[in-house]
């Protein structure tokens, strides 16, 4: 008898405990919750407009998107079929390696036929590479075709962003999420805003 | 419980432990007489955990947690405070005075086998100590928000980002915005101040009980329970205090002199230098 009691009360201690515990993740959601961005902090790291229809062929623009510098170049149709010129001196020329939003879609790696949206971010250790457009020599590769150099660690990318064989940076410039409607560029989101 | 004796100190103690307290852990704690300097190191770190927590609370009084503000409070702690720089430097040198203190103690446990039965458990609160005084001091260093605290927080946070399927989320969680900002200098001082140096506390808290409960090892690996004497003291044993007290006394002095001061002095010589030069 008093065995079988001392079994029940375990039951009951188990029961009580179990029902306690289920508690738990209700209580930490708030606690969780707090960690994640805040509205405001949202608010600040929303999607940003750019018109795009005053970008002049070749030229590159700067926007300011979560505080990191976001490339947008305007490619003239002979750069873009020079791009295929460039394949064999590129490590990674298909995205491949990287989380690629939009690949196989157009040669600009954006969802454009003309327009270029990249990270002005190095992948190697985050410096801000430099546009290179001309056709020309320069001190780091005699038979440049234009890009971005990065003048930190000398990190070489082609004008669409795809990393060169043998520099620091490990991956090509990340695509960031965009659409376009009209002139009007979005960067930070793939849908069109309502 | 009631004692013949009367007096304040009766009173209180009839109902908090003290005497009893004070004698188990100090006056009448049995520590092997043969160990040696190696064994030094836990009562050094019980101190720099100390200097820590008051140099810290001083830090606080001119430290600012918010993005515009961390960088010129560090400043005006370093410029305006009379002596703010020694408290810093304290600080700061004294984390990695921390470090060094626990690596030589760490060092003495895998030499001597300290880990061993009876005392697997203070090894791995040991271990947990030592987890978790890396994600102090990781916190510590991103709070003053200069370039060396920004990037190394950018990197240490990138880690959660190798984490498959769930990185950048946690990445995102972790920062509490879309790049280190106000929001996450403002998590980091809080779990820095007061988060887990409470989680220390407790832990190095359990260390001692734990250590205490088994005694502490001897480099022969002696058994000094082995031989007791009439009233259960271990013949091999001196008790903690004074005796080991005095050991600890003579080596804080030795350390803090020759090498804490020593180098919190010369950082300041080095910044007055700068400034000049």
């Amino acid at each position: 008898m008093e065995e079988k009691l001392n079994s029940r009360r375990k039951v009951l201690i188990g029961m009580t405990a179990a029902v306690g515990a289920s508690g738990v993740p209700f209580a930490a959601v708030p606690f969780l919750s707090a960690w994640n961005p805040s509205a405001k902090a949202k608010a600040v790291g929303a999607p940003v407009k750019v018109d795009i229809s005053k970008i002049q062929v070749g030229q590159k623009i700067q926007v300011a998107w979560r505080k990191q510098p976001v490339f947008v170049i305007r490619h003239s149709a002979e750069a873009l079929q020079n791009l295929s010129r460039l394949e064999d001196k590129l490590d990674d020329p298909q995205s491949i390696n990287i989380d690629e939003p939009y690949r196989d879609i157009n040669p600009t790696r954006s969802t454009s036929k003309e327009f270029t949206v990249i990270a002005g971010v190095c992948t190697h250790l985050g410096c801000s590479p430099k546009y290179y457009p001309e056709m020309e020599p320069q001190p780091w590769d005699e038979a440049w075709i234009g890009g971005f150099f990065c003048p930190c660690h000398g990190s070489m990318f082609d004008i669409v962003g795809r990393v060169f064989k043998g520099v620091p940076a490990p991956t090509n410039l990340k695509v960031p999420p965009h659409n376009f409607k009209g002139n009007i560029l979005t960067i930070g989101e793939d849908k069109e805003l309502t | 419980m009631s004692n013949q004796s009367s007096g304040l100190f009766n009173w209180i103690n009839d109902r908090l432990p003290i005497k009893n307290t004070y004698e188990r852990h100090l006056s009448k704690h049995p520590v092997p007489k043969k160990v040696n300097f190696w064994y030094m190191f836990g009562a050094l770190a019980a101190v720099v955990l100390i200097i820590q927590i008051v140099s810290g609370i001083w830090l606080m009084f001119g430290y600012e947690n918010t993005e515009e503000g961390a960088f010129a409070s560090v400043e005006y702690i370093m410029r305006d405070v009379d002596y703010g720089w020694i408290i810093r430097y304290m600080h700061t040198t004294g984390a990695s005075m921390f470090f060094a203190v626990v690596y030589l103690h760490m060092f003495r446990g895998l030499m001597y086998g300290s880990y061993h039965k009876p005392r697997e458990l203070v090894w791995i609160f040991g271990m947990t100590i030592y987890l978790v005084m890396m994600a102090e001091g990781f916190l510590g260093y991103v709070l003053p928000y200069g370039q060396m605290s920004y990037w190394g927080a950018q990197v240490i946070i990138s880690l959660f980002g190798a984490i498959p399927y769930i990185g950048e989320s946690l990445e995102l969680w972790v920062r509490g915005d879309y790049y280190i900002s106000g929001a996450t200098i403002s998590r980091f001082f809080a779990l820095h101040v007061v988060a887990l140096p409470l989680i220390l506390i407790a832990l190095v808290f359990m260390h001692l009980v734990a250590l205490h409960e088994v005694g502490a090892g001897n480099p022969e690996g002696v058994d000094i329970e082995k031989y007791v004497d009439k009233d259960g003291v271990p013949l091999d044993s001196v008790p903690f205090f004074p005796y080991k007290v005095l050991n600890a006394l003579v080596a804080n002095r030795y350390f803090w002199n020759r090498i804490f001061y020593y180098y919190v002095l010369l950082s300041r010589g080095r910044r007055l230098h700068a400034r000049a030069g």
